[in-house]
């Protein structure tokens, strides 16, 4: 905490107090300072329903797309090329006749599919690789610092645009490891300055004292304090996943032809503009939008109920 | 001791503002410095004199004149090695050429003499012909051109086939090309408008990997200037030397740009002038005052083209033709090309060799195709697919990620042959390859002057056979074809022809796609009388008649 400095009129000011008066002043900073958190709770708490319903949302849609849809996502309404929004088709078609709600329902179970599997791949080789250059010793620990900086000192998308390049067949899980691959970096990063910051702390030199094992100064120490400062990771990871997936179909690079998500359909917007189809262009990019949004939300209210006080994040 | 202020005070403390350091004094005056400096400088700012008006000069004005075509993306620019686009036929001229209706006449030569007994050719070369660096052109350019696309064993042109017929070239003097055959050949003529290359330039150079072809030297209306590849732009000027008539263009910028999107937005941005595009991105431009649509009628054909090397058509080669009845063409035609172009059911459509239509044998319908699957012994599986002997009826299909055309048809071709119990998985890929194992491609091929065109293409172990297509009754059919002089036999050898391969088929034709031309208001000349070849190539045959005015 900043130390507070005075000038000599306000040091004139002050006086002797009573224990009294300090106690009240103490219940009055406390009410005060509850009565906010607790406003800053009912915010989150609003935010984060919103969002779970919102989310809810768009995974039943993908999961019950049978069910919903009205029309085969593969079939080509070639009598109804280019329709804008109506009653037949909700979300109106792309310029081959395929009617764009079906292909957004049918699509999302790719999309966070990818999402997840690459939010979980990423997530798991930054926590490894970044605690790992922290608490391993001398040469482990700089090999794997280096092997940080290097894969760092290339933008993300240009990895995977290399690695799928290389990969002739790709599918979800293909696409998903590429993705998580190649946006571990930062998160990496992120802890292993949290890992050494806890290192210097006296209950990790007293658990050196008894010699305890890397794993259990993990399990007990690290990952209780770590886990409450780096749980924005995995919404930050989904995001990045479901961005890069989208990015990649649309470079071409994505899910094959025939197979659907997101990305694809976010791909003919290119070809939309031309045409002045504006729901091509406007409905994906609302729904990646929103699932992105969401899941942000949602983290962003878990890691304010989790908040630690000594964290430097 | 704990110390507080009073609380009537608290509120009447005015915060203290915070002392500026030395550094932030040093930005702040700095700032003020520069902001003051500006300001004085804008205050005594001195009216600018007067910029005398330079008068355009006639670099500019040729600048102004000249044409920007958005075309395709290109390699090499060497009528041998790029025989279906547009560049070479710009800068290289032929010994013959093709007029706007597809005859032959004269180009390089003035005049030409056949004699049938002895099968030779005796060419008469124009005076005063001149390479684009000014060396004379001769006979013995012409010699060298036609030995190194006949004779040379280390450069194998994709063309080669169609001058197998040629036994020898000789100049007799200067002026004077004889070219002797070991057998009459009725589609040559049309086969020596190929381009002439310069002896003296390439007689020590390896063909194939010469700088020339990335700036070539011809006789033809444009001269090469430059090729810009990080812009993908290619400068031609005009030949002002040129023997013929010199056109009214006198610059032509030669964009790069494959993708057919692309293509469409240099138009709509004011970068290009003139482009090909498919039909879907032209129609836009149909609503557009400030652009005019030029719509040319093709032999361009759209096929899926299997590849005879793979083991699964040399398994199920039988089962090909009965495709035809799976996939609605009228359906590919008013939705993928919106209606301009037209069925295709014969390789030779454009020729009409065929009037009657009698060969027209595979009409839309699913209920031949499942008797015919039934009769070459298919069954339907538990997944819908067609099975035999325990294979599924799937295969691969190779279509080039940037025609976005051609992907539309194969994405709608592939969703009615799923419909009909075949699988066909649609992937997207850079470039061509046929060496990578894909069991079809999506293809494109256009025989626009004469139906010999197809023999270096169906005929078994040609030059540009490159889907090892092998069927005896049609080499047989097309040779005959190529040595037949009288034009009706021709023609029955022809309908015979059509009749064969659309038993056996190499591809299942889909669509002929229309040659839609958008450019700018302001340029007149463009014919669409004509008949346009692959990638609807061949529109700048009179480009001597184009004006322009922006």
């Amino acid at each position: 905490m900043a130390a507070l400095k005075l000038d000599k009129n306000e040091l004139s000011l002050l006086r002797p107090c009573s224990e009294e008066e300090l106690r009240q002043l103490n219940a009055e900073i406390h009410t005060h300072s509850v009565l906010k958190h607790l406003s800053v709770r009912q915010q989150a708490g609003l935010s984060q329903k919103l969002a779970l319903f919102l989310l809810g949302l768009i995974i039943l849609l993908c999961v019950a797309a049978p069910l919903i849809c009205t029309h085969d996502p593969t079939k080509f309404y070639l009598s109804h090329l280019n329709e804008s929004p109506g009653q037949e088709f909700w979300l109106g078609t792309d310029s081959l006749g395929r009617d764009l709600f079906s292909l957004l329902c049918y699509g999302g179970r790719s999309s966070l599919l990818i999402g997840t599997i690459g939010a979980l791949c990423s997530c798991a080789l930054g926590l490894i690789i970044g605690i790992g250059s922290a608490l391993f010793p001398r040469y482990v620990g700089v090999f794997l610092q280096r092997l940080i900086e290097i894969c760092q000192s290339v933008p993300s998308l240009l990895w995977m645009l290399t690695i799928a390049a290389f990969i002739p067949r790709r599918d979800e899980l293909t696409l998903a490891l590429i993705i998580g691959c190649c946006s571990w970096f930062s998160l990496a990063r992120l802890a292993r300055a949290e890992t050494l910051q806890l290192q210097g702390a006296s209950f990790m030199e007293a658990a050196a004292s008894f010699n305890s094992s890397v794993f259990l100064k993990i399990r007990l120490h690290l990952w209780p304090r770590l886990v409450s400062v780096l749980n924005f990771a995995p919404a930050a990871a989904f995001n990045q996943a479901l961005l890069a997936e989208a990015v990649l179909s649309f470079l071409g690079l994505g899910l094959p032809l025939e197979q659907l998500s997101w990305g694809c359909v976010l791909s003919l917007s290119g070809r939309a503009l031309q045409h002045n189809a504006w729901w091509v262009i406007v409905f994906p990019g609302i729904i990646l939008l929103v699932t992105m949004l969401t899941m942000t939300l949602l983290c962003a209210s878990w890691r304010i109920e989790h908040k630690r006080r000594c964290s430097n994040l | 001791m704990a110390f507080i202020m009073h609380k009537d005070k608290v509120n009447s403390v005015k915060p203290v503002p915070r002392c500026a350091s030395g550094f932030d004094l040093i930005k702040l005056v700095a700032l003020c410095s520069c902001t003051g400096l500006l300001f004085v400088s804008s205050c005594f700012r001195q009216e600018p004199a007067e910029i005398p008006s330079v008068p355009v000069t006639a670099a500019q004005e040729d600048l102004n004149s000249g044409l920007v075509f958005a075309g395709e993306g290109v390699l090499s620019i060497n009528p041998l090695i790029n025989v279906h686009d547009e560049l070479p036929g710009l800068i290289f001229s032929g010994l013959l050429k093709h007029d706007l209706s597809g005859k032959v006449v004269p180009d390089l030569c003035s005049s030409f003499d056949y004699d049938p007994n002895a099968l030779r050719y005796t060419f008469h070369l124009k005076d005063g012909v001149y390479w684009h660096d000014g060396t004379p052109f001769t006979a013995a350019d012409v010699v060298f051109t036609y030995q190194k696309l006949c004779f040379d064993q280390s450069f194998i042109s994709p063309a080669r086939s169609n001058y197998l017929d040629i036994k020898n070239v000789t100049a007799t003097d200067p002026q004077t090309v004889v070219m002797e055959l070991s057998a009459p050949n009725a589609a040559l003529p049309g086969y020596l408008c190929i381009g002439i290359l310069p002896e003296h330039l390439l007689k020590d150079e390896e063909l194939m990997t010469s700088f020339f072809n990335q700036q070539p030297v011809g006789t033809g209306r444009y001269q090469f200037k430059e090729w810009d590849r990080a812009a993908g732009r290619i400068e031609l000027v005009v030949n002002a030397a040129y023997y013929g008539k010199v056109p009214a263009i006198k610059h032509i910028t030669y964009c790069t740009t494959a993708d057919e999107s692309n293509k469409s937005l240099l138009l709509r941005s004011g970068k290009a002038d003139l482009a090909w595009l498919n039909a879907e991105d032209a129609a836009w431009f149909r609503t557009q005052a400030e652009f005019e649509n030029i719509d040319f009628k093709t032999a361009d054909l759209r096929t899926i083209s299997m590849d005879f090397r793979t083991p699964f058509w040399q398994r199920n080669r039988d089962s090909i033709a009965p495709l035809n009845y799976a996939i609605d063409k009228d359906a590919l035609v008013q939705s993928v090309l919106s209606g301009r172009g037209i069925r295709a059911w014969s390789p030779l459509q454009p020729h009409k060799v065929n009037a009657s239509h009698e060969i027209d044998i595979y009409p839309f319908s699913l209920d031949k195709f499942h008797a015919a699957m039934a009769s070459l012994g298919w069954v339907k599986g538990a997944d819908g697919i067609y099975v035999r002997n325990g294979e599924r009826f799937s295969f691969s299909l190779q279509v080039r990620e940037y025609e976005a055309e051609r992907v539309a048809l194969a994405q709608i071709c592939a969703s009615m042959l799923k419909d009909a119990g075949v699988e066909m998985r649609v992937q997207l890929v850079p470039h061509f390859d046929f060496t990578a194992g894909y069991n079809a491609c999506l293809y494109g091929i256009a025989a626009q002057y004469d139906p010999d065109q197809y023999y270096s293409v169906l005929v078994s172990g040609m030059s540009d056979n490159v889907s090892g297509y092998s069927n005896p009754e049609v080499d047989t059919l097309l040779k005959q074809g190529r040595r037949e002089l009288d034009p009706i036999k021709r023609a029955r050898i022809y309908q015979d022809f059509e009749l064969a391969f659309s038993h056996d088929p190499a591809f299942i034709p889909l669509v002929y796609i229309d040659g839609n031309y958008v450019s700018i208001n302001g340029l007149y000349g463009l014919d669409d009388r004509m008949l346009l070849g692959h990638h609807a190539a061949g529109v700048f045959r009179n480009v001597e008649e184009w004006t322009l005015s922006r």
